[in-house]
């Protein structure tokens, strides 16, 4: 469930709230980090950036954009791509990233996986395939169209309508 | 960079696919457009949806390193030695438990330490689950720290009038739950609740 009240201060830059925020929602940033890291100490660090770039910042969250814990889990998304990338490990993290049940760290969800995995399934190839690249490996399109021999228009579009769909098939009202 | 709107950019966007210039431009862009910022903001929970499957469990390291927003620079204090002497002269160490607690009450700690202050008891409003609970603050109303009896999460309310301000929820630490306020609003009095019930009253003096 969203809480109004927390979004709304930590909109407002309020400092319980994001002392808040960070205790509610600091685990599920940290393992997405982690999972594009595979690093426990960089992970940490990059959830710890994120907190504090969006504190100075002040004003990159609205509540009219939605859950509070979507919008930190993908700042702490990007912020660890912009470190790997930064870092010039893309190779090495997306060997890693094609077994990620090997991780030591990570607990599966079993229903939640088998939820995600059917949701996939359901998508046509080629939006699976592109899905796969840009979620599980962390490719850019440019990498994903390089990769395929496609166009990276196709790539764009086809990845927008791939995320889309599955909002429809995993995005529940409560979220 | 967009005529109209981003586009199929959003999606990408929250997928971390696009290059440094491509993100500034949508950020730039979603500043002053709500409705790509609304559908930025449904991609965002489907990859929300698609991170579920996993759970990491942190480090005690992690867990322990709290942060502080708006916080007055913490000080290089001996401080559980300070804690004891602080407690002790003050009288109030059996009554506030969670000062021993590294990182809880550090801040709580410092504040009483190095300023006056007067404490209150809240009164049940009618809950029968109204725990044991005291609300200690400054002379100055510069910060207050509510410490309770039980590990429920009740929010922390100060009320002013017939406003009211959340200023946090309370945060358990093994048997009991406190929650430390570096800036406080205007009072009256504090409140817990649970949801929109009031579970207990504290009047401030």
């Amino acid at each position: 469930m969203r809480d109004s009240a927390l979004e709304r201060a930590f909109s407002e830059r309020q400092s319980w709230a994001y002392e808040a925020a960070y205790r509610r929602f600091g685990a599920r940033m940290y393992t997405t980090a982690l999972r594009v890291l595979t690093d426990r100490g960089s992970a940490q660090d990059c959830v710890h950036e994120v907190m504090l770039h969006l504190w100075k910042r002040g004003d990159a969250y609205q509540a009219e954009r939605g859950a509070l814990e979507a919008f930190l889990v993908t700042c702490s998304r990007n912020r660890a791509l912009e470190r790997l990338r930064s870092a010039g490990r893309q190779a090495d993290a997306m060997r890693r990233a094609a077994t990620p049940d090997e991780s030591e760290e990570l607990m599966p969800d079993p229903i939640e996986r088998e939820r995600i995995a059917r949701a996939i399934d359901a998508l046509p190839v080629a939006q699976a395939q592109t899905i796969q690249f840009a979620y599980f490996k962390g490719m850019t399109h440019t990498e994903i169209a390089s990769a395929l021999g496609e166009p990276v228009g196709t790539i764009k579009s086809r990845l927008s309508a791939a995320l889309r769909a599955l909002r429809g098939s995993l995005v529940t009202a409560d979220v | 960079m967009f005529e109209v709107h981003i586009g199929d950019l959003a999606e990408l966007y929250v997928l971390g696919t696009l290059d440094a210039g491509e993100h500034a431009a949508v950020e730039a862009h979603i500043a002053t457009c709500m409705q790509c910022l609304r559908r930025v903001g449904e991609a965002e929970e489907t990859l929300l949806a698609l991170e579920r499957g996993d759970l990491a469990e942190p480090t005690p390291e992690f867990l322990d390193r709290r942060m502080r927003f708006g916080a007055p620079p913490a000080r290089r204090y001996a401080a559980l030695a300070l804690a004891a002497a602080a407690g002790l002269v003050l009288g109030i160490l059996t009554t506030l438990p969670g000062y021993f607690r590294p990182q809880a009450s550090q801040d709580a700690l410092l504040a009483m330490i190095h300023s006056h202050f007067n404490h209150a008891q809240f009164v049940p409003a009618g809950s029968p689950r109204a725990p044991s609970a005291k609300v200690v603050y400054a002379h100055d109303r510069s910060w207050l720290f509510v410490l309770a009896d039980g590990s429920e999460r009740y929010a922390v309310y100060a009320i002013n009038g017939t406003a009211s301000t959340r200023l946090g929820d309370l945060q358990p630490e093994g048997s009991t739950s406190s929650l430390y306020v570096a800036h406080v609003p205007a009072a009256d009095a504090v409140e817990l609740r649970d949801g929109e019930t009031v579970v207990e009253r504290a009047a401030l003096r």
